[in-house]
């Protein structure tokens, strides 16, 4: 008797480190469901203007993470949305590639605070 | 301002691959333009340059990262074809390669053919470039010329160009017209060096101190002349050029100072030439004051004020311009000619300007590679209308591809893209292929380079060194440019006939509609072709044939004298050698030596012959004949021979006896003359025994002579020159230090070189043999230019033929095979396979008959080119037509019977069944 192939869930760890634009994205769309230029408006929000997602940069980084399973294509949330938009939500396969990168960020943010490599603001 | 923003990240989307901008560029276009809009101006504008650099890099890695989906290429056509030319285009080259690595055969065939377009072209180009276009590479070039003296009869005539006299230049440098800034005077000798190393024979160039200066090539060690070194009677000094101060002074700096031999006088060297330099003759060793002419040369060329000998070289000075300075140097020419009235009251001295560019470039030189340059420009044109053939032929298979392509969307310019893509693959192949065989080609040309055409300015200035011929920079750009030209020229018919498709049409056609009548009949774009070929394969045959025809005519030409195993040399006994007392006394005893060697059969000395007049005078007086006014006397050819020259050269001795040793006593010196001076001065009558005066001697009692004998009529100079009547007078009645040995041996003449060499060093070391050459080599100096053109064209018009019967071969092949099924029921209704086979020749005849009448007109117009090559032969000589246009015609009618005699030897059935 043959088993139907399971589909395996990937390590989340096997996709570290993880490019800014990529990290970027998820921080962006957080658990809510947007479009390319919201996520664009939300991150720069975030980082109080001091990153900015570039549409080039955005779009081909979004086709790679739904490709790679860390972002699905949703409906638009309702119907009056425009309909050339597309809606991206992260997957729980990406939250958990986001909470590795952020613990691996973390980490490294603790060393560089021991050896006094932050800036003032950070102590 | 945000429309030109919106338009440029458009622009900069077009990097993406298509589907992706399908699923998300209005999406990333909406979400810039909204970006934009919420920033200031100057905002924008960095957003602007930011976002577009990003989508470009994005938009490449995403290229990149997935690859373009291979074979068709549809992926670009939507949109109008206009997606990103560069990729498409890579993909096209992939495509072009991978299909023309499945069809190694067309591959091969398309490239040789190519190949000998382009290594054709690029090996004249070679040739052109040094000869005609490559600048001289002095020191602002553009500001040098060439100061001519002139001489013109007083009855008329255009003044001729002429060298300067030592006298009438000083007047010129003491009358320098302000235009002139400098000028130098320079003429070519040799001499012998003994010290130190071993004698050896040299070029010097004899040269005043402006010379160095004008041409702006100073010495690199020591010093230039002075001024006070023009004054006559100065101690001899030299300048050495930089090669013989390495090879003969050791390279050492301290050589300036030291002294070197040169004809048996004591030479200080001042200075060391820049490497490379050899002076304007191009063969410069070393470079001695003209003043000091006197001690090396004769007293005559310092004193002589119509002793010609030399050019001049000037500088104009800075803004003056090349009419000012020829109207001044022309005012002040006949001034100097008007100084002291001239030895002849009919001469008119006077002088002249050019540029030194214009007189670099030897004319004969010019005519010969521009004709060459024409005929490998026709061969280009063979070559593109034979693979336009091949390649239509081709599209014709791949042409339900095409039609697929086309039914699946890809738009015309993409078919045409990727026609032209192919075409530019194979002239890249072929160019490859061309310059391997233009590196040879440019080897040969060198090795075959006519002498007359490295010089020009009567001899005097070396315009271009034949091993200088390579394949440079300019002659690789050149060689792309060319290839580039004929990707273009043979690719445009397929690729036209590409966006022609007809989608129904095409996928219709393989499979059982017949084809259109007219297109089975009429003449289309493939007989256009071979028609081409044909008349192009004309102009270059009836070319070659013409010079061809000249250079046979010019071998049949009688030269003579026996031409075979014939060895010449000179050798020069310095006026401060021993010997230099008795010059005879040494001659006599080294031609002893030389035939007594194994191998010689007979030495003799004199101007030999093919060489050129030794010198040239006018008769005076003839014995019972009446007076000759001075000066009006018939030209004649004087020659001063050795004991039994006719005997040794093989000159038939009609009357009389040879000069040998009863000659040199006494009495009145003997004269042989040739046949024709015995016709043209003493018409009717017997000339044994009479007496004549042919200015040869220092007076008129000398200068009598005796007629001892009558021998045949020899060429001095080339077939096709005037030979003048001939004079020969004996060694012994006047000697001369410098004399020209001929030996004639039993085997190779080099190869008594040695031995010959060794006695000359055993009798007097300080002597050296130069000039050395030999009957062969002087024939075919004698042929000279009209030799390579004869050879280049020749291959030039074999390669067309073979093009033209290739081409025409395959085209008819494939016309025949497109119409099997026609011939096939035509046979199948009863038609013979002979009127089938009529029929398809009536057609090539047609196709030939036409391209020949145009091919007999460009040949007749071409030819007029060829007239300078031609001897004896007229630019309009029938024969040459004729054998070319049969030729031709049963080349193309060989060319289209095979393929249609295989065509009609398939049965009917066979044939209407196939496809």
């Amino acid at each position: 008797m043959t088993h139907p192939s399971r589909r395996q869930t990937p390590d989340p760890t096997s996709l570290l480190p993880l490019s800014p634009p990529v990290y970027h994205v998820l921080l962006a769309c957080g658990d809510k469901a947007l479009h390319g230029y919201a996520m664009m408006q939300t991150f720069e929000q975030l980082t109080g203007g001091a990153e900015q997602l570039l549409p080039g940069t955005l779009y081909a980084t979004l086709a790679r993470m739904v490709e790679s399973g860390l972002l699905e294509e949703v409906p638009p949330p309702s119907a009056d949305a425009d309909a050339r938009r597309r809606y991206y939500r992260v997957t729980s396969f990406g939250r958990a590639v986001a909470a590795a990168e952020t613990d691996r960020l973390a980490l490294l943010v603790d060393v560089a605070r021991a050896r006094r490599l932050a800036a003032e603001r950070g102590r | 301002m945000d429309v030109i923003a919106r338009a440029a990240f458009r622009l900069a989307l077009q990097t993406f691959p298509a589907r992706f901008r399908r699923a998300h560029g209005d999406e990333m276009c909406d979400a810039f333009a909204r970006a934009l809009g919420a920033r200031t101006v100057a905002g924008r504008v960095a957003y602007t340059l930011h976002a577009c650099a990003d989508a470009v890099g994005q938009g490449w890695r995403e290229r990149t990262r997935r690859g373009v989906p291979r074979g068709h290429g549809a992926e670009d056509t939507e949109r109008g074809g206009r997606g990103p030319m560069l990729v498409g285009t890579m993909n096209d080259i992939r495509i072009a390669a991978r299909s023309l690595r499945r069809a190694p055969g067309f591959t091969l065939a398309a490239t040789i053919v190519l190949a000998l377009g382009i290594g054709a072209n690029t090996t004249v180009f070679s040739a052109l470039e040094r000869a005609v276009l490559a600048p001289s590479g002095y020191p602002a070039a553009d500001r040098l010329v060439i100061v001519d003296h002139t001489w013109r009869r007083r009855d008329g005539g255009a003044p001729e160009n002429f060298p300067w006299s030592w006298p009438k230049f000083r007047s010129f440098q003491e009358a320098r017209p302000g235009a002139i800034a400098a000028a130098a005077g320079y003429a070519s000798r040799s001499v012998t060096v003994t010290e130190p190393g071993t004698p050896t024979r040299e070029s010097i160039e004899l040269v005043t101190s402006g010379y160095f200066p004008v041409l702006g090539r100073n010495p690199v060690l020591g010093r230039a002349f002075t001024v006070s070194e023009d004054e006559p009677g100065i101690t001899p000094i030299a300048v050495v050029s930089h090669g013989f101060w390495r090879s003969r002074l050791g390279g050492d700096p301290g050589a300036v100072g030291t002294s070197i031999t040169l004809n048996g006088t004591r030479v200080e060297v001042v200075g060391v030439a820049p490497a490379g330099f050899s002076g304007l003759s191009g063969r410069a060793e070393l470079w001695i004051p003209m003043a000091a002419a006197a001690s090396f040369f004769s007293p005559v060329l310092l004193r002589g004020r119509e002793a010609h000998w030399f050019r001049v070289v000037g500088r104009l000075s800075e803004g003056a311009t090349l009419a000012e300075a020829r109207d001044q140097v022309t005012a002040l020419g006949r001034a100097i000619g008007e100084e002291v009235p001239p030895q002849d009251p009919e001469d008119v001295y006077g002088a002249g300007l050019r540029s030194f560019d214009d007189v670099r470039v030897n004319e004969d030189a010019r005519a010969a590679v521009f004709l060459l340059a024409a005929a490998a420009g026709l061969v280009l044109l063979v070559a593109c209308a034979n693979l336009s053939g091949l390649l239509l032929a081709r599209s014709r298979r791949l042409a339900r591809d095409e039609a697929v392509r086309r039914a699946v969307g890809a738009s015309r310019w993409r078919l045409v893209r990727a026609s032209l893509v192919e075409s530019f693959l194979l002239a890249g192949l072929g160019g490859l292929a061309g310059l391997g065989l233009s590196a040879w080609g440019v080897r040969a040309m060198a090795a075959a380079w006519p002498s007359q055409f490295t010089s020009s300015g009567g001899g005097e200035l070396r315009v271009m060194d034949p091993s200088s011929l390579a394949l440079d920079s300019r002659v690789l750009a050149f060689a792309l440019l060319v290839t580039a030209l004929t990707a273009t020229l043979f690719g445009v018919v397929p690729a036209l006939r590409a966006s022609q498709a007809d989608v129904a049409g095409r996928l219709r056609e393989g499979s059982g509609a017949t084809r259109p009548v007219r297109r089975a009949l009429g003449l289309d774009g493939r007989a256009a072709l071979v028609g081409a070929q044909v008349a192009l394969a004309l102009v270059l045959l009836v070319g070659a044939g013409l010079v061809g025809g000249s250079v046979l005519r010019l071998l049949d030409v009688d030269e003579g004298f026996d031409t075979r195993a014939l060895l010449t040399f000179s050798y020069a006994i310095p006026a401060t050698s021993a010997s230099a007392d008795d010059p005879n006394a040494f001659h006599a005893a080294f031609r002893d030596r030389v035939a007594s060697l194994p191998g010689v059969t007979g030495v003799t000395s004199g101007c030999p012959p093919l060489e050129g007049y030794c010198w040239t005078t006018l008769v005076r007086a003839i014995e019972g004949a009446p007076e000759i006014p001075q000066g009006e006397g018939p030209q004649v050819a004087v020659n001063m021979v050795g004991d039994r020259t006719f005997a040794t050269l093989g000159i038939p001795l009609l009357r009389g006896r040879e000069l040998d040793e009863r000659d040199g006593t006494d009495r009145v010196p003997a004269v042989v003359i040739s046949r024709q001076a015995a016709e043209s001065l003493f018409p009717g009558q017997d000339p044994l025994g009479r007496r004549i005066q042919l200015g040869v001697g220092a007076d008129d009692k000398d200068d009598l002579a005796e007629i001892v004998g009558v021998v045949g009529d020899v060429l001095y100079r080339g077939p096709d020159e005037e030979i003048l009547p001939q004079a020969y007078y004996s060694w012994r009645d006047y000697p001369e230090r410098a004399v020209t040995m001929m030996v004639r041996t039993a085997g190779d003449p080099l190869a008594s070189l040695p031995a010959i060499r060794a006695e000359l060093g055993t009798m007097d070391r300080t002597l050296a043999i130069y000039g050395v050459s030999t009957m062969d080599q002087a024939m075919a100096r004698s042929m000279g230019d009209r030799s390579v053109v004869l050879v280049l064209l020749a291959l030039f018009a074999g390669v067309t033929l073979l093009l033209a019967a290739t081409g025409t071969w395959g085209i008819v092949a494939y016309q025949i095979a497109d119409r099997r099924r026609e011939l096939g029921l035509r046979m199948a209704l009863g038609a013979g396979r002979s009127s089938v086979l009529g029929m398809v020749l009536r057609q090539a005849t047609r196709t030939a008959g036409l391209g020949l009448v145009v091919g007999l007109a460009g040949a007749w117009a071409g030819s007029q080119l060829l007239d300078t090559f031609l001897f004896q032969t007229r630019p309009t000589d029938p024969l040459a037509y004729g054998v070319a246009a049969t030729l031709l015609l049963g080349v193309v009618l060989t060319a289209s019977w095979l393929p249609a005699r295989r065509a009609t030897r398939v049965a009917p059935v066979e044939a209407l069944r196939a496809d």
